[in-house]
């Protein structure tokens, strides 16, 4: 991936505030990554890191009681954050879409999958209804439905979890959007299941020539799918790196950890390791390196100061006092 | 479909069954009988009993029980009136069109007020809007409504005499005189019933749209960039509504309930004052057959529940 590629999605600096029992705490802070076009970008890390609220600070979705409070969003170089309510919606589902964890509880349960399909390509678009139903069918022709001229006519709750994940990455395709926001998207379904969705995925990505964002927790998932890797920490990046630099070389001791904690076939049998400890409360946010209370190589200055997110290579960052800064300018 | 209607049809006869019957042992052991209103008690004790055995209460219960039964199912007969000496049939018939119009126009209100109210209320949760909603839902219910119907009919009948104070309609009128007579009395009942069951459509309502907007189809709904206004009538407030069909089915007790009092209250000549007549007069046949109208009523019309919900819930038509 060289640098000249143009940018799909551009995050800086960005922090998100969420309010609970009348305090204000961030949930993420210090967000800056971006997406080239027709990249994979994966966000690993523990539940309650952030990598959620990140996605749906980009959509737009944030619950009520949290908001996006510093930073920019731009989606092919428009800045999200400055756009009217209303332009910011009619972004949502066409240039830029998401699909969730649960296909379960996704698809609204008294509707059929047509008329969910067929609402949103109106939405978006001037087509007439029934050119909207025959793109429809298309649609789930394309995402691997089979008999999709009975489908259309289904419910959700006569689909199987498989395929009402296909079905929602019919609807988050259905408009050629430039980038896909997959929220733990194969978490929820068999393991035989996340394999077929995610070569499903990777299939579309070269079909339709867009990007995606994958939030995963799961490293195997990451290696399968990702160019690059974006590791989280308490509401933070610590480490971002390519995907094969990140497995074989890891720097930041959470990235070690992670990986270190992902059984492997063949490799002996003793115990998995395992990182103790939990991520902080957001209201015990330590004031020095939010990792350190869990940290193996934790020094004095980890405690004092929070360390910056430093440049070690062209593509590589860490957010670790181990390394000094050595090319690259701190963010 | 037609294996569940005929199901719902049987369980229905039998609830008809039982509440008939309750109403009969329920009559019967009421202190006092038909002939302690109706007579003087200066009246020899001959003539009591003559009354008495003219009205077929001389015999033991169990028979009483066999005849009434043996008269409603073979003749369809509700027997005659203790007190006005015609058909309870011919009675009710009479009243009975001004019950279902109360009844179902105060409902129709109510329905259309209190959803709107609590899926706005729920929408802007927390919100003055959404307090003063249901400040003024939970006023409605601790009103009662005789003390409501005098408040009522004192100011918008008698202060400012909007409105008639009592009956149905003047006698005499004819073709849209008559319609906007008929409407002039239904006011003030109909009011006076809908704030008092308002606040059970609103806050439930409320309560169910609050939970499904929480759901995960009401955010992909959003991711898929569709307006909030369509998000929230399309595809929380039909979701929501299941819920709340079902609490409107069984609410329908209360409403006949509220339609005794309101009917007694503005002299409203439906089945609600008829019962309240009856009561006082121990007019038994008049009693068991407005109470076999109602059950039958409150069952068919749960029956109806069940298949507009049905219909709103695709997980019942499609299996």
């Amino acid at each position: 991936m060289s640098r000249d590629k143009p940018k799909v999605l551009e995050v800086k600096h960005v922090k998100t505030r969420i309010k609970m029992e009348s305090k204000e705490y961030a949930i993420i802070e210090e967000i800056d990554f971006h997406v080239d076009s027709k990249e994979t970008v994966g966000i690993v890390g523990e539940s309650g890191c952030g990598k959620s609220m990140t996605a749906l600070s980009i959509m737009g979705l944030l619950p009520e009681n949290a908001s996006v409070s510093e930073g920019e969003i731009r989606l092919q170089g428009t800045n999200l954050l400055t756009i009217s309510k209303d332009a910011y919606r009619k972004k949502r589902g066409k240039e830029m879409s998401m699909i969730f964890q649960e296909p379960m509880s996704s698809l609204n349960p008294v509707y059929t999958i047509g008329f969910q399909l067929i609402e949103l390509l109106r939405e978006h678009t001037t087509m007439s209804k029934a050119k909207a139903k025959k793109k429809a069918i298309e649609m789930l022709q394309t995402v691997g439905i089979p008999r999709p001229h009975e489908v259309i006519d289904e419910y959700p709750h006569q689909l199987s979890g498989g395929m009402r994940q296909r079905v929602m990455i019919a609807m988050g395709l259905a408009c050629n959007p430039d980038i896909l926001i997959a929220d733990e998207p194969t978490t929820a379904l068999d393991v035989t299941i996340q394999a077929q969705i995610l070569e499903l995925m990777k299939r579309l990505q070269e079909q339709f020539d867009m990007a995606i964002l994958l939030i995963t927790h799961d490293l195997g998932v990451v290696a399968e799918v990702c160019d690059r890797v974006i590791v989280m920490y308490a509401g933070q990046i610590v480490e971002e790196a390519p995907v094969l630099t990140l497995f074989e070389s890891p720097n930041h001791p959470y990235t070690k950890g992670l990986i270190a904690s992902t059984p492997k076939i063949g490799e002996g049998k003793e115990r998995l390791h395992t990182i103790e400890g939990t991520v902080p409360q957001l209201s015990e946010m330590p004031k020095g390196c939010r990792f350190a209370t869990r940290c193996s190589e934790v020094t004095e200055r980890c405690i004092r100061e929070s360390p910056p997110l430093v440049e070690l290579s062209e593509q590589v960052r860490c957010r670790c006092w181990l390394y000094p800064k050595t090319s690259g300018v701190s963010v | 479909m037609t294996h569940f209607l005929i199901a719902r049809l049987l369980r229905g006869v039998i609830t008809v069954l039982v509440a008939v019957t309750a109403t009969f042992l329920i009559l019967r052991v009421m202190p006092g009988d038909p002939t302690t209103m109706m007579l003087d008690n200066r009246v020899p004790e001959e003539i009591r009993q003559q009354l008495l055995k003219d009205f077929g209460l001389d015999k033991d219960l169990f028979t009483q029980y066999l005849i009434f039964l043996k008269q409603l199912f073979l003749g369809f007969d509700l027997g005659t009136s203790f007190v006005q000496r015609v058909p309870v049939m011919d009675v009710i018939l009479s009243r009975l069109p001004w019950t279902l119009v109360l009844m179902s126009v105060s409902m129709l209100i109510t329905a259309l007020i209190g959803i709107p109210l609590g899926v706005i209320a729920a929408y802007r949760k927390g919100s003055f809007l959404d307090q003063a909603i249901n400040a003024l839902s939970i006023l409605g219910i601790a009103l009662f409504i005789p003390w409501l119907g005098i408040i009522l009919l004192y100011f918008l009948g008698l202060k400012i005499p909007w409105f008639p104070i009592g009956g149905a309609v003047t006698v005499g009128l004819e073709g849209w005189d008559y319609i906007w007579d008929a409407t002039k009395h239904l006011v003030l009942p109909v009011v006076s019933l809908t704030i008092v069951h308002l606040a059970s459509y609103v806050l439930y309502m409320r309560a169910s749209t609050i939970d499904v907007l929480n759901e995960e189809y009401i955010r992909t709904a959003r991711a898929k960039g569709l307006k909030e206004r369509v998000v929230l009538w399309r595809h929380a407030v039909r979701n929501s509504l299941l819920s709340t069909v079902t609490m409107m089915g069984l609410q329908l007790g209360a409403i006949v309930g509220g339609a005794i009092l309101t009917e007694t209250v503005f002299a409203y000549p439906g089945l609600g004052r008829l019962i309240y007549e009856a009561v006082k007069e121990h007019d038994y046949p008049i009693l068991q057959g407005t109470f076999l109208i109602l059950a039958v009523t409150v069952v068919v019309v749960n029956i109806l529940t069940d298949i507009v919900y049905s219909y709103l819930d695709p997980k019942i038509t499609n299996s």
